[in-house]
């Protein structure tokens, strides 16, 4: 059986979590492998959501947010990515695989981005296999 | 303004003098310092006559003081206190006032350089006098070599930062210079030329070779520190890899509880955020085959890394609270080292660049988004 990654994915509800709609009642085809947790804004997420997703079985993550300049709260998204890039870094510091958390910028139009970076994703994973640090016991 | 005080064979003694006479002018309200008795206490003293007991040489460090000092100038606005600080105690101090833990403008600080402290049961089990005596006497050469039988906290092994004195960065109000001098004949006094007139003092150059034995020993112990973060980074690396680093943790958080920099009354692991219902844990359970109890562990270690190894000073306290011996310190440390380097940050150097977690730009990290 193929090994199918789960991707758990942080959306902005103002941006990538409408465009996600978007691409649902747009018809959009993308794989199913992504779980969503709409965030008010990306600058309210804390790495702690990211660590607890991949020590409970996640093989990736997607944060999505709006783009530069247009985050609802004005600079939330300036904040998350600089969040992103000290998680990745203490990822890549420790060899946990900071390839595994991807961080991208997806307006509410933007349907057919959404579906592109899930698909693009998945196939990443995929090619990786399944992320070491689920099952961290025992 | 650069200054030298002689110390006719008894360095405390000097010292004692000089924070007597800052308290009598009402420079200060108070001290905040070790004092010896039975061990090495802290304490906030308003008494003259017990400034006696103060322990500045003492190569011990019960707890990183400037978790002391936002404990009692966290607001502010009663007139000034005294603080003595080691170089990591007060690279905390910078960071903690940057955080807002600490009101600045309530605290003098007097810094002195340090060649290393032990381990609080080390120095409690031994002769105190002793280990202080041959600690003085090696900051002329500025070559530490622990009392026999025993080592430097590891900490103080591989610490660079450990002058007071940032080039053109945070100064305290008031420095001890040792290494390059005999404590036992003079020490180099710098600071502001107020508080130096006001003491007596005259201007006055240290020797010249104070400077050459500091970047000595700060190359030496570069060397070593880079040896130490990459054998640690090796031996933690992988989930397998930190695991296995951690595999004795009792998940008791003696070192966030002793870190200067985890302030935060409302942490998240002091909380009921991730308590769960006995149903929840039970699917959890069988969804994983069994659950680790306590829960959590690693989740602990990686969320506290995340959230302040960009201000973590390397001051090893998180080790030296470890009652399974886990060299938390090294770990953070060489991580935050890599983390820190990002922004070009070193925690403590100065007061005015922002903490990494308390601001962003525009234009950064492009490639991530
Ligand atoms: S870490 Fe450095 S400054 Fe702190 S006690 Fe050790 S040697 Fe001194
Ligand atoms: S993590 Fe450890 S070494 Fe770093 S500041 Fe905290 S106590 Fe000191
Ligand atoms: S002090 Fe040691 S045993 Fe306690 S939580 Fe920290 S690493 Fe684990
Ligand atoms: S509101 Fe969308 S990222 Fe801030």
């Amino acid at each position: 059986m193929e090994f199918e990654p789960r991707i758990v994915g942080f959306l902005c509800n103002w941006c990538a979590y409408s465009g996600a709609d978007l691409a649902g009642t747009s018809r959009i085809q993308y794989p199913p492998n992504i779980r969503v947790i709409r965030l008010m804004c990306t600058g309210a997420l804390d790495p702690i959501y990211v660590l607890r997703a991949f020590l409970e079985g996640a093989d990736g993550i997607l944060i999505a947010g709006c783009h530069p300049g247009d985050c609802h709260y004005l600079n939330g998204n300036y904040k998350a990515r600089r969040r992103v890039a000290i998680l990745k870094e203490i990822l890549k510091e420790l060899g946990l695989e900071e390839d595994r958390v991807w961080l991208r910028w997806i307006s509410a139009s933007e349907g057919q981005r959404f579906a592109d970076t899930v698909k693009e994703m998945v196939e990443y994973l995929k090619a990786k296999g399944p992320s070491p640090m689920k099952n961290p016991i025992l | 303004m650069k200054s030298v005080i002689q110390t006719h064979g008894d360095p405390k003694g000097a010292v004692v003098g000089v924070l007597k006479s800052l308290l009598n002018q009402g420079v200060v309200k108070a001290w905040l310092l070790p004092l010896s008795g039975s061990g090495i206490t802290y304490a906030l003293v308003r008494d003259e006559g017990l400034l006696e007991k103060a322990s500045p040489f003492a190569p011990v460090m019960p707890i990183n003081l400037a978790r002391a000092v936002s404990v009692v100038a966290k607001k502010g606005g009663a007139g000034k206190i005294g603080v003595l600080l080691r170089p990591c105690e007060q690279r905390a101090f910078v960071e903690l006032v940057k955080f807002h833990q600490i009101d600045r403008n309530s605290v003098l600080v007097v810094g002195m350089d340090c060649l290393g402290t032990y381990e609080l049961k080390d120095y409690a089990s031994s002769a105190n006098t002793a280990l202080e005596e041959a600690i003085l006497r090696q900051f002329k050469a500025g070559e530490a070599t622990p009392y026999q039988g025993l080592n430097f906290r590891k900490a103080c092994e591989v610490c660079v930062h450990f002058t007071p004195t940032n080039d053109g960065g945070y100064a305290p109000e008031l420095a001890l210079g040792l290494l390059g001098m005999d404590p036992y004949e003079a020490i180099a006094l710098e600071g502001e030329p107020d508080l130096l007139k006001g003491l007596g003092l005259e201007e006055a150059s240290e020797p010249p070779s104070r400077l050459e034995v500091i970047s000595a020993l700060r190359e030496k112990r570069t060397a070593k520190r880079k040896e130490a973060f990459a054998e640690t980074l090796g031996k933690a690396r992988g989930i397998e890899g930190l695991r296995s680093y951690l595999s004795t943790c009792i998940r008791c958080h003696n070192c966030m509880v002793n870190c200067p920099i985890c302030y935060c009354p409302d942490c998240v692991f002091r909380t009921e955020t991730f308590d769960r219902t006995t149903s929840q844990y039970l699917a959890w359970a069988e969804r994983k085959g069994a659950v680790p109890m306590l829960p959590d562990l690693i989740l602990f270690h990686l969320t506290r890394m995340n959230h302040m190894a960009t201000s973590c000073v390397a001051c090893g306290m998180c080790t030296s609270a470890c009652p399974m011996g886990i060299d938390v310190g090294t770990l953070f440390s060489a991580v935050g080292e890599k983390v820190q380097a990002l922004f070009n940050y070193v925690p403590g150097r100065s007061l005015e660049e922002l903490p990494p977690v308390a601001e962003f730009k525009e234009e950064e990290f492009l490639d991530l988004g």
